[in-house]
């Protein structure tokens, strides 16, 4: 596999220190999965944090902490962890599979046009999570975004006006940009798709059919 | 790694309870204070926490966990303030770091990574889930769907000693103004429009600083290696 659009270092920054919220991070933590460069540069910005963290000025707390800490660790039951069951294969990685309840050979998908799509929920308000499945050949409507669109391509490819995506690759698109991602004809293509805002259809019928649709 | 914890039955001398590490460890009299004067010159901590993690998780040490926790708790909890701005919330999220850091030892691996590292992303996540009230995806390094990284042993993995010692010594190399920008993406629960309008500076200078510097401490690792 090889990835040419990677996570800048705006978002891996903000991914490192918790500041980028969860629908964002679940498109950066799933090309991590897929992306060993990226894998070391987090590795770095994590190890500057620890690093700086060790630095700061110590800040005294109160007389009784270490008692208090130790009373809970001798009175609260300490649960083992239970191990961690894993697939012996699998086609989407961690931690898609989980927000999922499974592997892409288990999914139900909604149509929606051309494309298909699942809508995944996230704790935070401000992004629309989904998975798009792009019909070999054929492309997703045309749209302008109300604000920032990060795409992560899982299978097959797209390309639009901009460039072309393949698996791994991160697209991270503004509000400025109007495009119209077609899957390539070899098969189809499926992204993991975030928005800030909702989609701004430049057809009257999409944009009438948009609330049902949920995006 | 089996932590087992059980309570007593008021036998034991220190009143409330004991543990059952591998090796017995004596409760230390709450009086007695760990000393915590082995600091490097630059007032940061030795490097050696890796090797007391690794020994905490072989036997539920309680002792050397007292040592840890007074060593490194007040960064901790330094940290977590800066991110609530809230004294209690703090001192809470601290003292749920330390248990998780006492629960996990068994899993910290030093081939990958920092455990000042380690630490900062427990502590980190722990934030997130509490305080921003969100879950944190992270990508599982033992997923069979996770493409492997072609050359694992390039560039080869210092020993922690070594490789933090050449990360303070690239913090310290950093000019200032560079160190307290990748600061304050770190530790300040703000957006970096937030942090362009505390500066008075725009946007767009704020973020390529920002690159610019983290570039820096990059290069800076690289050529260590």
């Amino acid at each position: 596999m090889t990835i040419r659009h990677h996570i800048n270092d705006d978002l891996l920054l903000a991914y490192a220190s918790g500041n980028l919220a969860e629908g964002w991070s679940l498109a950066v933590a799933c090309h991590l999965a897929m992306c060993p460069e990226c894998r070391r540069n987090l590795a770095t910005a994590e190890a500057a944090a620890g690093a700086l963290m060790e630095n700061l000025a110590p800040e005294p707390g109160p007389d009784d902490s270490w008692e208090r800490f130790k009373a809970r660790l001798l009175t609260e039951p300490q649960d083992a962890a239970e191990p961690v069951k894993r697939p012996a294969k699998a086609t989407l990685p961690e931690p898609l599979r989980s927000y999922l309840g499974g592997d892409l050979d288990t999914l139900k998908w909604r149509s929606m046009g051309t494309a298909k799509q699942i809508v995944i929920r996230t704790n935070d308000n401000e992004t629309q999570v989904r998975l798009l499945r792009i019909g070999a050949g054929t492309p997703v409507p045309e749209h302008t975004h109300g604000g920032r669109e990060l795409t992560l391509v899982l299978t097959g490819r797209f390309h639009d006006e901009v460039d072309s995506f393949g698996p791994g690759d991160l697209e991270d698109a503004d509000g400025s940009l109007t495009h119209q991602p077609v899957a390539d004809p070899e098969e189809d293509c499926i992204c993991l798709a975030i928005t800030d805002a909702p989609l701004k259809f430049r057809s009257r019928l999409m944009r009438i059919i948009q609330p049902f649709l949920g995006i | 790694m089996t932590l087992a914890i059980y309570p007593l039955t008021g036998k034991c001398n220190h009143g409330a309870a004991t543990i059952r590490p591998r090796r017995p460890a004596p409760i230390k009299d709450k009086n007695q204070q760990v000393m915590t004067s082995d600091q490097n010159d630059d007032g940061s901590l030795p490097h050696d926490l890796s090797a007391k993690l690794v020994a905490i998780a072989a036997s539920a040490d309680m002792v050397a966990f007292e040592a840890l926790f007074r060593e490194f708790s007040p960064r901790i909890r330094a940290y977590l303030l800066k991110m609530t701005r809230d004294t209690q919330a703090a001192e809470d999220l601290m003292q749920e770091t330390m248990l998780a850091i006492w629960r996990k030892a068994g899993q910290f691996d030093p081939s990958r990574g920092h455990a000042s590292a380690w630490i900062y992303t427990i502590a980190r996540n722990i934030w997130i889930d509490a305080w921003r009230r969100q879950r944190r995806p992270a990508f599982d390094p033992d997923d069979p769907a996770l493409v492997a990284d072609p050359e694992p042993d390039a560039p080869k993995r210092m020993e922690d000693k070594e490789s933090s010692a050449a990360l303070h010594a690239a913090l310290k190399n950093l000019p200032q103004e560079q160190v307290e920008l990748i600061k304050l993406s770190f530790f300040d629960e703000a957006s970096h429009s937030t942090i362009a309008t505390r500066l008075g500076l725009p946007i767009g200078t704020v973020k390529s600083r920002i690159r610019l510097a983290f570039g820096r401490l990059r290069t800076a690792l690289e050529d260590f290696k």
